[in-house]
């Protein structure tokens, strides 16, 4: 059996430090944990975990639509420590609203997230408020600026309607 | 016959392009061209460019990004010319079918002539499309 030392550790100088903001954590199995955190600690949370733990590297980040919200999750790596096997990966859960998606963007604290944010800009449509260069990154030129694919009320039959209206390419 | 559809025949050129696949095919592509399978015995050779080829041998589905660029490659074929769509998403969109970036098929956007279906297309069935679109040459 693996120690599970270092997960405890950070779950409690989490829930020390944030208190009523950490929403939810749970270890899910050695090296593996999964946290929620208000939108108003986000920056707090990011930059607590890669100063005290070292956990730095956001292998990417993923958006998912839950209905009336849109949750963002930062997968974060790091914590590699003399000792012990293999880095931890702690996923870290934030959710805005959908009618006004806006999240602070992290990039000051870790710049390689710039294109993440914007990947998630695109298929969610949620602004990265400070974010350096905020173009579309993975869709189409010419596609129409208020279709968010990935969203569940996007179909796929107004997304072309809508290309055909805005002209884009590949239409 | 007159020399030049002779010489087509003998030996038709062939310009590869990804219109949006993932690489599946084309590295099958690659491998029928080796010794092992040796579609070279038929003459077909990869250009490295649309103006010299006879043959536009596309795989992937057609993603809207590379709409125009892949009409105007089209463009660039001398007549005659001949479109293989190589691999299911070529033919019909494949796993992208209903997507929101794609076009199902490169026949939604140049004719096509000889279809390859497979994901990606067993090593027989590249020889047998070979000899088929030899065929069509022919005929031409």
């Amino acid at each position: 059996m693996a120690t599970m030392d270092r997960e405890n550790k950070i779950v409690d100088s989490l829930k020390e430090k944030f208190g009523q903001d950490l929403l939810e954590i749970k270890i899910q199995k050695p090296r593996r944990i999964f946290a929620t955190v208000k939108v108003s600690v986000l920056k707090n949370t990011i930059s607590f975990l890669k100063n005290r733990f070292s956990i730095m590297h956001v292998s990417t980040m993923s958006g998912v639509d839950l209905g009336k919200e849109i949750g963002v999750y930062y997968h974060l790596m790091g914590n590699k420590l003399e000792g012990y096997v293999g880095e931890i990966v702690l996923s870290l859960k934030v959710t805005t609203q959908k009618s006004e998606s806006k999240l602070p963007t992290i990039t000051d604290i870790i710049p390689g997230s710039e294109l993440y944010e914007r990947e998630v800009y695109d298929m969610f449509g949620v602004v990265f408020e400070g974010h350096p260069d905020p173009r579309p990154l993975l869709l189409p030129d010419g596609w129409p600026e208020d279709v968010f694919p990935l969203r569940k009320e996007c179909k796929l039959d107004d997304i072309e309607a809508k290309i055909e209206k805005v002209g884009g390419v590949g239409s | 016959m007159d020399i030049v559809k002779w010489s087509r025949v003998k030996s038709p050129w062939v310009f590869h392009f990804n219109a949006g696949g993932c690489n599946g095919c084309d590295i099958e592509l690659l491998a029928a061209l080796n010794p092992k399978y040796d579609l070279e015995r038929f003459g077909m050779i990869l250009r490295g460019s649309p103006r010299h080829a006879d043959v536009l041998l596309c795989t992937g589905t057609v993603t809207r990004q590379i709409h125009d660029r892949f009409k105007r490659i089209y463009d660039q074929v001398p007549e005659p010319k001949f479109v293989m769509a190589f691999g299911s998403c070529a033919c019909s969109g494949g796993v992208f079918q209903k997507c929101y970036n794609v076009h199902e098929g490169i026949d939604k956007v140049v004719p096509v002539d000889i279809y390859v279906p497979g994901c990606p297309p067993r090593p027989q069935a590249i020889i047998d499309a070979a000899v088929k679109l030899l065929t069509k040459l022919q005929q031409s």
